[in-house]
Parts: structure tokens; C-alpha cells; sequence
């Protein structure tokens, strides 16, 4: 979701219409947005398809249309300019595309300007994927001398003083004064400019503006928009959808010539897409063909240019960033249809419903515990090595380990469960004793075999906590579990540190071994602060049912 | 008042004859073999009879401090520099080592002996005591008598034990005053004319395996309980909440005729995303938003191939495509899944699913979040999909109608909205009646001609999918999810949820 900040008032001018608060909300909702307000301001949640509606103009466009006050498809005038944009090929390697556009007879004031500023910023941060896929920078057009030059070069040589900014710096310096999107450019040998026929540079992108020629005030009328990124799709949609909403500010669109080694471009485009919508495919999806398609199109800024018992053709806007196929149409005719006017049917579709082997497994056994006395926990597969091998007293063996994490409490994806069960102890001690716990979930395995490099183990593990606790009860445990699978066990001595010593043994099932038994070392009972003997159990449940599909 | 005899137990019995018209528990105590808790509950029974009115009062006792106890075996200083005085004249030095006090106490002692005129000092300071002081060689002084009458109630002290406490007070540790807090119990009308009969009536108390043997049982009475009275809780065991929950919607896609699913926790960049058409440039594909991990991962090769014509220019399924171009090595990525329909395209893949077929999961994903109240780096996701003919926007609107209804909820509202792999995209915000509001918390859609493409399927797929633990706080109106998931749980709270019947 994106977030459109704007005034009640100002949305209701751009209408031409008053609106309820209460019946806007409502026909945003069918149209699939959110409303927030308070007072004069309205936060509008907008998916982020659709970023022809994220600025007041586009909200007020699709808003005009949807409720019928200005139907059908919005038409814009593109006049033909003599700017021309040159694209050198020392870009190629760095950000080889542009788009733009040039808008004149504007009227700006403060209020406008910083509209068109916050639009710029979201635009860069969504659909420009924070600069990265497309990058737009504004001129006043009154000091640029065509034709406009697009090339890459040496840092060292750019010179020029950045927006807002009061020293002439050079490429290089630049990039370490505007660092949140240096990456973008970091390890170029040339950096990409726009430099007018005066040699006079507009920007540095996707950086930074020049203060001399990029910077919009309130004496601008005519501005040159670009917009340059690393696939041409989203720069020619981008420029559409900025050369739109100038136009719905009172500007006239005019287009630019950009020129290419491989040929030339005309932007912007906006020449309406004709597409072809079949009535059976509308069926298809929505389960009904509205009769009155014709006009809950026109409400969704199509035109109806004619119709057959077949197929509509109709007439799309070029602003659209979203119509990749029919289906991207057919859910405009259900949105203005109403997805609360249809009605729902439940599909007579007869299958036998199933479980997962490891489902009844593990609700068997969380029977048997429970019977017992014991309480389930559910805890996080995240978890960090401290948890899992330092405070459990083992060295470090094969794990996934994570990248990055943004909590800072995890590194890796856990291998066992016991850990989980003390930590879970030891958020309790306040509680009341005894304390006898289980959990049947995952831990993860590496397994370099794997296509996933991981092998997800159903484990249960089993901790009681009180005074007495103790290797014979937890055993009984191990007993009432064993005799309820109808498997038989031996349990072979072994050497665990995080048990103490004399105290552990190997579970085995059929020669495999299967879990671990004992009562927990004082150490890792210290580690994890708590004061009473804790006897564990952890069975490897993944294991025990490939046992038994191999009988 | 025989009704009332019936009931009460033994101890009960033993008390209540001891109870005058008032009186402390520490008094009973005195008067009987029973423990303190022993006649805290028969009082407290007795109570809920109104046979005794129970009143409890804080008293403010004098007691011996840290030095107060040593003096009480050892003497008090001035005792001790008396007794070592005797009819010696002596120096300073002398008496500390005869004494083993330190000068802080000899000290301590000159001025109070002073004050007694217990002892004279000559001019080249030597010590001897007076006439009055002699008298204290044979006897004991106030002040170690008080001590040893210890604890005495301060509001209970007559003159002189005022005026010894006001002294001993300000001496160092030596006396203390604790709060005690006393229970006093006073006989009700009802309790006087209970107390005028019998109590020592031949009752049943236990009925043991000897008893039932021996049939005595037919010729006694059993004393009657008060069946009123609370009983101490117990500790039980129970599932989980969050399992609660799951088995629950488990429940509904079994009634349904759902087939479960089961897909690996850690999934390529592939099967997560782009075998269904999420863009490799997408937001929630950045570093800070999944958990990605240091190795590579392998995927099938003939398959990727068509998502990655898919991706570029939709193929001859109509689509434009997004027009960028795929980047196969991207699609290797290993990483914690971000959601459960990377299994259900494995299912497309693996299981070859022919319609008409039925399908859920409920499985944990991930996300790179910070822990707090509302976020947690993973949690559960329920996901359930039909593939059959003809399926439709109103198929799914139906299915999921069922499903909420199922549920338990009856009123539904549908929002269109967006999904990269679905078109249409719809949420649907389901009244929770004992919440009294609308909450958004299934996602739904019907699959993309440019996601189903490359697995050959040629009939719809609707699904639809919410978040587990979210439905787990609506159920249980929990506010804080780490309350719901991980080892930050509070056994009290898993013992204590209320079941949804």
C-alpha cells in the first residue's frame, strides 16, 4: 500500500463536486482503497499498481469518471516541441534510458510546488523502486537551451553546484555528499549528466539536480520533466503519468524528441491503447457479463469505441500502468460493477478432504503428552547461536545461518528444540512449579543434497521442571510414548555436554538413533537462570516416520 | 443447627468450641495442637457458615534487632563494665580487655552508667563504681529484663517498659518494632447457639477401600461438605493456543474436502516468487524485507525457462508481460518463504494436480521484522485453493462465505484489491460479532493467466489465505502476539484460554 496524503477540500475541488466524507470512504472502498481522515486531511491507501492515482490530479481523474461526473476516457493534447534530447552512448553502462517531456504555461505557488515535490518522492520510492529502476528530475525550462545532451562522464570533470547546496562540487564529491543513493552510481568509472546546448549541466541522476537549472519556483511556467533508468517500460509510463497530472494542473503537454544510436523515441505517448475484450472471457472471470458494461467501463476512464455479440473493442489510457493482460480489464468492469453486487455461489467441486501424515502424528502424541499433564508451547524456528549451542554447552556443528536480520536477537534457524523449552522456563520462573512442557515442531537440518540445501525435521521435545524432576520420570514419558507408537527402544550410553554426565543416552529405533534423554547439565541450567532440575527428552519425528515407511 | 453439624469438618469441630466471644488466632493457637494454616481454614470455613465474623488487625510488636539478641545471651556493655569494675579500680584499657568490648561500646557505656550515677571517675582516670552502681553487681538491670520479655506489643506497655523502650530505642540495633498482622474472630449469634450443642457427633470423614469393606457406612452419616466453597486450581495441561487455532481452521477445510499440503520452510527465490509472477525488481524481495541465506539453491531448469518468458513478455498467454529481462541466476536466491503459495506452485509442479482438486496449508512463514507487540519475524499462514472449470470471481466469493461462515462468521464485505499473481484480487473483511467490529483478515484471488501458464494449467484456480496468529488474537482477544508465538509465552495464559464452542 502507498499512502497519498492530501486536503478534503482540495480533493473536492478537483471534483467539481461536494462529497460526504462517509460516501467517499464508501466508493473508495469499492474501488479498493483505503480512507483515513481527521478534520481536512485525508490519507488514502492506494495498491500499488496503480500509481496513476497517487497525486491528488490522478486520484481526483479516476474519482470523476468512477462517479460519473466526467465519464469515458480523459483526453490529453500532446503539442510537438523542437526540444530534442540527445542519448550519447557513454551511457549505456550506467543508466542507459530516458524518457521526457515538456510542460509549459504552468502556474505554480508554494502549495503546488511541494505537492509536486512529495509526488516526486513517492514516485521515486514505489514505482521508481527508490531511484533505482527510474529516477525523475524537474527543470524550469526557461534557462535550457536545446538540444539536451544525455551522456556519461568522467566524475572528475563534472562540475557543478547541487540543489539547495552553496559550493560548486565535482562528481566524485558530490556522491559522498548525497549518500543514500550512491550505491546507485558507486564503482562507475563515469557518471551520467544531463548537460544543455550552453554545456550547462541540469543534473547528475539519478543523484541530484543542478540549483541553477533544476530548481522550480514560483516564477517557472514551463518545465522539462526527465526521467532515466535502467529498462525504457517504466520511464515512458512514469513520463506519461507526470505529462497527465501537469496537464490536469492547467499545463499543455508537449513532446520531446529523444534520440537514440538506435533509433528515436517520442515522448510522451499517451495515444490511447485499442484492446479487444471478448464477453466470454468477461464471464469467464466474473462469473456474470454485466449488461451495462458499456458504462461501467466508460466509469473506469475506458472508451467504448464499439461492440459486437462477440467483443468490445475499447479504447485504454495510456496512463495505465497495470493492464498487462485482459483479466487487468475485466477486474475494472467488476470494480465499477461492485465485488458486493455479485452474487457468490459456493463451487460444487467434490474432493475427499486429507491430512498430512505428520498432522495425525503429532496430534496423537500431543494427546498422549497432554494426558499426561503437560502444557504445549509454541515457540520461534529463529532463534541465535548463543541460544542454541554456547548456553547448551556444545560446540557449534553445521546450521543455516542467516544473511541479515533486522532483530537483532536472531542469526539462525534453529537445529534442535530443548533450548527453546529452557528459554520458555526461564520466561516463567514467576510461575507455578511444576513446570512440564512439550513442543512437536520444526527444526531445519543443512543438507548439502537438498535442492533447498535444508531438510525441515519434525522434532518433539519434552522438558519437566520442579524439584524432582528427574531421569526416571522422564524416561516414564519416553515409555508412555514409545508404547502408544508400538515401537521398541534400546537406550545406548553416551556423551552429551549439555546433559550431565552419566545421565544421557541415545534413544534407538531400529538401529537408528532417534532421541536424545537425560537430565540438563547445572551449567546450561545456570546459562538460562533456573532454579530447578530440568529432565529433557527431544525425539526426532521425521526420522521414526521414515523408519516406519521403510517397515 | 443438626444441618449445620453435618457439615463441618474436623478441624472445623476442634476450633470452633475455643472461640469466645473474641479472640486472636494466636490465641487459639496457644490453646490447641494445630497449626497455624489449620486454623486459618477452619476459620475461613467457619466464616462462609456465619458461624464466626473474621476481623484482621495489624499490631505493632516490639522485637529484638541483630545486637538486641547477642546482649540477650551475652549481657548488655553496662552489665558487663559493671561486672568487670566490681570493687577494683580500673582503666579504660583494663575494662575493654576485661570486658572484650569495643570502644565504641565502652563508650556507649560511660554515658549511660554516667546517667545512672552508677560510677565515679577519679582525676588520673580511673574507674570505680558508686554506691548506687554497687547495687547492679547482684542484680539485673531494667533494661536486660526488657530485653528478655521480649516481643511485647507496643500499644500494651505500662510506664516503666515505656520509659526502658524510649531509652532502648534509640540504641543502636537493638530493638526493632514489626508489623504483625493478627486475625481475630468473634462468634455469631448463629455460632452462640450452634455452641450450645454437641459437636463430637460420630461423622464419616474419608470413605476408604476398609470402610466400604466393612459396611459401617450403612449405619453412620458422612459429614456433609459446604459444596459452596472454592477449591484451589490445579495444575492442568493443555494444546497451545495457536494450535488450538490451526486445528480449528484445519477442521473447516476438512468439512470442506481440503487436501492438506506440506512444503519446505526454505525456498529458492523461484518458487517463492517467480514461478508466479512476482517481479524480480518487487519491494518485498529486498534484503530488509526476507531472510536470505548464504548458499544457492537449484531449480528446475525447463520450467524456469517459460516463468522467465512469462516475466518478459507474457508468453501467448496475451499478456505484455513486464517488459524487463529475467534474470535466471536470481531465481536460485535460498531464503526463508515469505508465504505459503510457494507450495502451493510446487504442488503445481510436483504433484501434476488435475482438476477438479482441492488444496490447503497452514504453515509458518517469514519476514525480516523486528520483534514487538504486533510484529514477529515469523508466523503462520493458512492457505486453501480449488482448480476446477469454470471457476469465477463468485465461486470465490462463495468459497470464501463458506469458509468464514464456518468459522463463525456471517456478514462479510468484499474489497477489491491488488495482488502481483492474482487478477481478480479481492479482501474480504469479515464482522466478528463478539468484537463488534469489521476486521480485514482473508487475502484472495484467482490466478493470473501469466502465472498458471508455464504449468501447463488450463482451468481457473481461486485461493484465498489469512494470517493464523492474527485469527488466534481475535479468538482468544489477545493484544500482543508474543504472547501467541514464541518462548516469550506465559504459561498461565496457555492454561487458561476459553474455548469457542
Amino acid at each position: 500500500m502507498v499512502t497519498l496524503d492530501l486536503k478534503y477540500s482540495r480533493l473536492k475541488d478537483l471534483l467539481g463536486k461536494d462529497i460526504s466524507l462517509k460516501e467517499l470512504e464508501f466508493q473508495l472502498f469499492e474501488m479498493g482503497m483505503e480512507l483515513e481522515y481527521e478534520a481536512d486531511d485525508l490519507k488514502v491507501d492506494i495498491t500499488p499498481d496503480r500509481i496513476d492515482m497517487l497525486s491528488p490530479q490522478g486520484l481526483a481523474r479516476s474519482l470523476r469518471a468512477y462517479l460519473g461526473i466526467k465519464k469515458g476516457l480523459p483526453n490529453y493534447r500532446v503539442k510537438k516541441s523542437n526540444l530534442m534530447v540527445i542519448v550519447e552512448s557513454s551511457v549505456f553502462k550506467v543508466r542507459p534510458y530516458t524518457a521526457c517531456v515538456l510542460v509549459k504555461n504552468l502556474r505554480f505557488n508554494d502549495d503546488t510546488i511541494k505537492e509536486m515535490i512529495w509526488i516526486q518522492e513517492k514516485l521515486h520510492t514505489t514505482y521508481g523502486r527508490n531511484r533505482k529502476r527510474a529516477a525523475i528530475g524537474i527543470y524550469p525550462f526557461e534557462d535550457i537551451k536545446s538540444p539536451i545532451k544525455y551522456l556519461a562522464e568522467d566524475p572528475a570533470k563534472i562540475f557543478f553546484r547541487p540543489l539547495e547546496s552553496n559550493l560548486e562540487l565535482n562528481g566524485y564529491d558530490i556522491l559522498k555528499k548525497y549518500k543514500e543513493y550512491a550505491y546507485l552510481l558507486s564503482g562507475e568509472k563515469k557518471y551520467p549528466i544531463f548537460k544543455d546546448a550552453n554545456n550547462q549541466i541540469l543534473s547528475m541522476p539519478p543523484i541530484i539536480n543542478s540549483h541553477k537549472l533544476g530548481r522550480v519556483t514560483e516564477k517557472t511556467r514551463d518545465i522539462f520533466i526527465e526521467c532515466s533508468g535502467l529498462e525504457l517500460k517504466p520511464l515512458k509510463e512514469l513520463i506519461n503519468i507526470f505529462a497527465v497530472m501537469f496537464a490536469d494542473m492547467g499545463g499543455e503537454i508537449y513532446s520531446v524528441e529523444v534520440k537514440y544510436d538506435w533509433g528515436r523515441l517520442i515522448s510522451p505517448d499517451l495515444k490511447p491503447e485499442k484492446r479487444n475484450l471478448r464477453f466470454k472471457d468477461i464471464e469467464g472471470l466474473l462469473g456474470v457479463c454485466p449488461k451495462n458494461f458499456k458504462e461501467l467501463l466508460e466509469r473506469m476512464m475506458y472508451n467504448v469505441i464499439s461492440f459486437d455479440k462477440n467483443k468490445i473493442v475499447l479504447e485504454a489510457p495510456a496512463f495505465r500502468v497495470d493492464l498487462w493482460h485482459d483479466v487487468d480489464i475485466i477486474d475494472d468492469i467488476a470494480r465499477a460493477y461492485g465485488f458486493n453486487n455479485f452474487e457468490p455461489r459456493y463451487p460444487l467441486v467434490a474432493t475427499v478432504g486429507e491430512t498430512e501424515r505428520e498432522t495425525g502424528l503429532s496430534g496423537d502424541l500431543r494427546d498422549i503428552l497432554i494426558g499426561q499433564g503437560l502444557s504445549e508451547v509454541f515457540t520461534l524456528i529463529l532463534t541465535s547461536k548463543v541460544n542454541q549451542f554456547e548456553w547448551m554447552n556444545i560446540k557449534e556443528f553445521q546450521h543455516l545461518s542467516l544473511k541479515e536480520s533486522t532483530e537483532k536477537t536472531i542469526n539462525m534457524v534453529r537445529v534442535w528444540l530443548i533450548p527453546d523449552l529452557l528459554r520458555a522456563l526461564h520466561n516463567n520462573r514467576n510461575r507455578e512449579y511444576p513446570q512440564d512442557i512439550f513442543e512437536i515442531n520444526y527444526a531445519i537440518k543443512y543438507d548439502e543434497d537438498s535442492e533447498v540445501k535444508s531438510r525441515d525435521v519434525l522434532r518433539l521435545a519434552v522438558t519437566l521442571c520442579h524439584e524432582k524432576a528427574n531421569f526416571t520420570m522422564i524416561k516414564q514419558i519416553l515409555d508412555s510414548l514409545m508404547d502408544a507408537l508400538d515401537l521398541s527402544y534400546v537406550i545406548k550410553e553416551t556423551k552429551h555436554s549439555s546433559f550431565i554426565e552419566g545421565r544421557v543416552g541415545r534413544v534407538c529405533v531400529a538401529n537408528k538413533e532417534v532421541a536424545y534423554i537425560g537430565e540438563i547439565h547445572p551449567q546450561v541450567l545456570i546459562n538460562f537462570d533456573l532454579n530447578y532440575p530440568v529432565a529433557a527428552l527431544e525425539l526426532n519425528l521425521t526420522e521414526l516416520l521414515e523408519c516406519s515407511k521403510s517397515q | 443447627m443438626k444441618d449445620i453439624i453435618k457439615t463441618l469438618h474436623p478441624l472445623e469441630r476442634r476450633v470452633l468450641p475455643k472461640i469466645s466471644s473474641y479472640i486472636s488466632l494466636n490465641e487459639i493457637k496457644k490453646q490447641t495442637d494445630l497449626k497455624e494454616v489449620e486454623i486459618m481454614r477452619a476459620l475461613q470455613w467457619l466464616k462462609n457458615k456465619d458461624i464466626v465474623s473474621l476481623e484482621t488487625k495489624e499490631e505493632e510488636l516490639i522485637v529484638l534487632d541483630l545486637n538486641g539478641k547477642k546482649y540477650l545471651n551475652d549481657g548488655l556493655p553496662e552489665q558487663r563494665f559493671i561486672q568487670a569494675i566490681n570493687n577494683k579500680v580500673l582503666t579504660l584499657q583494663q575494662i575493654a580487655s576485661e570486658t572484650n568490648l569495643s570502644m565504641d561500646e565502652i563508650n556507649a557505656c560511660i554515658g549511660i552508667l554516667k546517667k545512672k550515677m552508677a560510677i565515679e571517675i577519679t582525676k588520673d582516670k580511673m574507674y570505680l563504681l558508686s554506691n548506687e552502681g554497687k547495687k547492679w553487681l547482684s542484680r539485673e538491670l531494667p533494661e536486660q529484663g526488657f530485653l528478655r520479655s521480649l516481643p511485647l506489643k507496643l500499644n500494651r506497655l505500662n510506664e516503666e517498659q515505656g520509659y526502658l523502650f524510649t531509652n532502648l530505642k534509640i540504641r543502636k540495633n537493638l530493638i526493632k518494632i514489626e508489623r504483625e498482622k493478627n486475625v481475630f474472630a468473634k462468634i455469631t449469634e448463629k455460632g452462640k447457639r450452634l455452641q450450645e450443642f454437641s459437636l463430637d457427633e460420630d461423622l464419616l470423614e474419608t470413605l476408604t477401600p476398609e470402610l466400604l469393606k466393612s459396611q459401617i457406612w450403612k449405619k453412620k452419616e458422612f459429614r456433609h461438605y459446604d459444596v459452596k466453597t472454592d477449591v484451589p486450581k490445579i495444575n492442568i495441561g493443555r494444546i497451545h493456543p495457536l494450535t488450538y487455532t490451526i486445528n480449528k481452521i484445519r477442521d473447516v477445510f476438512l468439512k470442506m474436502g481440503f487436501k492438506e499440503m506440506k512444503g519446505p520452510l526454505v525456498e529458492t527465490t523461484f518458487w517463492c516468487w517467480d514461478s508466479m509472477w512476482i517481479p524480480q525488481d518487487h519491494p518485498s524481495r529486498d534484503l530488509q524485507d526476507t531472510f536470505y541465506l548464504p548458499h544457492k539453491g537449484k531449480i528446475p531448469e525447463g520450467l524456469a525457462k517459460r516463468v522467465g518468458v512469462m516475466h518478459e513478455s507474457g508468453g501467448k498467454t496475451g499478456s505484455s508481460g513486464y517488459g524487463y529481462k529475467w534474470n535466471q541466476e536470481l531465481a536460485k536466491d535460498l531464503i526463508l518463504r515469505t508465504h505459503t503459495t510457494a507450495t502451493t506452485f510446487r504442488y503445481f509442479w510436483e504433484k501434476k494436480i488435475q482438476p477438479p482438486a482441492k488444496y490447503f496449508y497452514i504453515g509458518r512463514i517469514f519476514r525480516n521484522e523486528a520483534i514487538d507487540a504486533t510484529h514477529l519475524p515469523e508466523f503462520h499462514q493458512c492457505e486453501g485453493f480449488i482448480m476446477n472449470e469454470d471457476l469465477t470471481l463468485r465461486d470465490l466469493q462463495g468459497a470464501i462465505k463458506k469458509f468464514y461462515s464456518l468459522m463463525g462468521v456471517h456478514k462479510i464485505r468484499f474489497k477489491p484489491t491488488y495482488n502481483p499473481y492474482t487478477e481478480s484480487s479481492m479482501e474480504a473483511i469479515g464482522y466478528f460479532e463478539e468484537l463488534d467490529s469489521w476486521v480485514e483478515l482473508i487475502n484472495s484471488g484467482i490466478f493470473r493467466p501469466e502465472s498458471l501458464e508455464p504449468f501447463g494449467i488450463k482451468v481457473p484456480v481461486i485461493a484465498w489465505g489469512l494470517g493464523v496468529e492474527r485469527l488466534a488474537m481475535l479468538l482468544h482477544r489477545e493484544t500482543d502476539i508474543r504472547n501467541i508465538l514464541g518462548a516469550t509465552c506465559d504459561f498461565q495464559r496457555i492454561k487458561s484460554y476459553k474455548l469457542k464452542w
